[in-house]
């Protein structure tokens, strides 16, 4: 698995995934200096929202465009066959891409976080934690998608496993509005189906603690782990369900 | 991501423009709920985005023409996408306000009042919002009771500085309601170890004691007056409901019975904690914003 990882992780970066990174950091260091003459204080609620939402909007687009490719790339290719032709079972194989995926994500998600935290500390700012408490909880959601996009792309085409990666990404963030209107509903088909998606989908807003970053405001551990957890727990059985179905794709 | 943003905000504004026009409330609230679910988890960024185009507004000169009427409802989408944007608050309390050199008016003031009844309501942490909130509903309401408990809240926020207490005992007052003022007051007196500060307290503990019981002495020549018996003298009064006793100046003088105004006064009376305007009256005449 870690051979199958480490050659993931040579493939992507082969992409310039890290182009994308560099020019993030260099970006966010030249917007601190924009961003003081825009506005009358507030520079670090400025820093960290920019800093967070492109960390947030540039690991969930790279999880979700990398993992759909990284096993249906593959299956296209046909360099899957002489793998699996080794003793290398199939979950092997989608566990380590995945693990390898999950490297790039948390490589690229730092890096942001320290372009973002270096902005900040050109601007005299010094609230460090609550930036990376943000960052790793926008890390756990970049994983849980990527683990989304991975598991359709084990069963469906990049283009498809991509779109409903981006779509659950979406809508992850509407759960709770999900639940409102499913008790609001008249209909109980619709009462129904939209209660089953707001508890099916993932609830990216739990993951979602920027509005406490802006604040500066430090979250307790135990809060941070309980979110944790539920992405772990989520992600691991959307793979194990993406395995699952592997398993059984005829892939001649 | 920049770039972006900076293509999009001359359109945005032109839309703006468009959209709102003189017979459009732009300041009509959004649903804050229907805002943040549009922007699929970035609620602060956008918030920040109408922030930063607020700000811009603002600074333009050109925009006082028209009495920056725009301001309000972009400061009230900021705060509709991130309702814990407390700088926004205190920012609308301090530039919402506007006067116009033309007609001599106040303008955006009950936009103001409004944002900052918003940001107590969000759980603001800055004392400057209850207490910007107290200053446009006693300057441009004249409603000092209100005003009174808004500073008082604002004393409880960190680092308000310790003249607000004084502020809103005086405010208090003014508007009627003397115990919160009096607790405030004894509250003050035990906090402090100043000798200095402690005797200005203690006096203003009198003031308030003192307006306390003239207010009891005028009731009791209303309720005389009204049962169509004349007061002669203060003696007239006791044995009245809850007048057992003539009280006692708490400065140590004698209270002055008028029989002509059928008023009681006393010799203290300027040592009454009073802001200095007509009751009822607020200090600046409010506009029709």
């Amino acid at each position: 698995m870690f051979a199958i990882a480490f050659a993931t992780v040579q493939d992507l970066v082969r992409r310039r995934v890290f182009v994308v990174l560099a020019l993030f950091v260099v970006a966010m260091l030249m917007l601190s200096f924009p961003l003081r003459q825009l506005t009358i204080g507030q520079w670090y609620r400025l820093i960290v929202d920019v800093g967070l939402g492109g960390t947030e909007l540039g690991a969930t687009l790279a999880g979700i465009l990398l993992g759909a490719t990284v096993v249906s790339g593959d299956i296209d290719r046909r360099t899957i066959l002489p793998i699996l032709a080794k003793p290398i079972n199939r979950a092997t194989f989608v566990g380590g891409r995945f693990a390898g995926l999950v490297v790039v994500i948390l490589a690229l998600t730092a890096s942001m976080t320290l372009g973002t935290a270096l902005s900040l500390a050109l601007a005299r700012q010094t609230a460090f934690l609550p930036l990376i408490q943000a960052s790793a909880l926008i890390a756990c959601s970049a994983i849980l998608v990527s683990a989304i996009a991975v598991a359709f792309s084990c069963v469906a085409s990049p283009t498809l496993a991509g779109l409903i990666g981006i779509t659950i990404a979406l809508a992850g963030h509407l759960t709770d509005n999900l639940a409102y209107f499913g008790a609001k509903a008249h209909s109980a088909t619709e009462r129904w189906l939209l209660r089953g998606l707001s508890h099916g989908l993932p609830n990216l807003e739990m993951l979602n603690v920027k509005g406490a970053a802006t604040r500066a405001l430090v979250l307790p551990l135990g809060d941070i782990g309980v979110r944790v957890t539920y992405a772990a727990a989520y992600t691991i059985v959307v793979l194990a369900l993406g395995i699952a179905a592997f398993g059984r794709r005829d892939l001649k | 991501m920049l770039a972006a943003l900076g293509w999009l905000s001359p359109r945005i504004r032109l839309l703006q423009d468009y959209s709102t026009a003189d017979e459009v409330d732009v300041s009509a609230p959004i649903s804050g709920d229907l805002l943040r679910a549009a922007t699929f988890g970035y609620a602060n960024l956008a918030s920040d985005g109408n922030w930063l185009d607020a700000i811009q507004y603002y600074g333009e000169l050109s925009h006082e023409n028209e009495d920056y009427r725009k301001l309000p409802g972009m400061l009230e989408r900021v705060t509709e996408l991130d309702p814990n944007f407390d700088y926004a608050y205190q920012f609308a309390g301090q530039s919402l306000p506007f006067h116009d050199g033309r007609d001599g008016k106040w303008h955006n003031t009950r936009a103001a009042i409004r944002l900052l009844t918003k940001g107590m309501a969000s759980q603001g942490q800055r004392w400057q919002i209850p207490w910007l909130l107290g200053y446009c509903l006693y300057t441009f309401q004249g409603r000092y009771l209100d005003a009174g408990h808004a500073l008082l809240e604002a004393t409880k926020r960190a680092r308000a500085p310790a003249y607000l207490k004084l502020l809103a005992e005086r405010l208090l007052a003014q508007g009627g309601d003397l115990t919160t003022a009096i607790d405030l007051t004894k509250a003050a007196i035990a906090d402090t170890g100043d000798e200095r500060t402690l005797a200005d307290l203690e006096n203003r503990l009198k003031a308030l004691y003192l307006q306390g019981e003239l207010e009891q002495l005028r009731a009791a020549i209303r309720q005389r007056d009204q049962e169509g018996l004349r007061v002669r003298s203060l003696d007239d009064l006791v044995g009245l409901d809850g007048l057992t006793f003539l009280p006692f100046d708490p400065f140590g003088k004698r209270f002055v019975f008028q029989p002509e105004k059928e008023d009681v006064t006393s010799p203290d009376s300027d040592q009454l904690l009073r802001i200095y305007v007509s009751r009822n009256d607020p200090a600046i005449q409010p506009t029709e914003d």
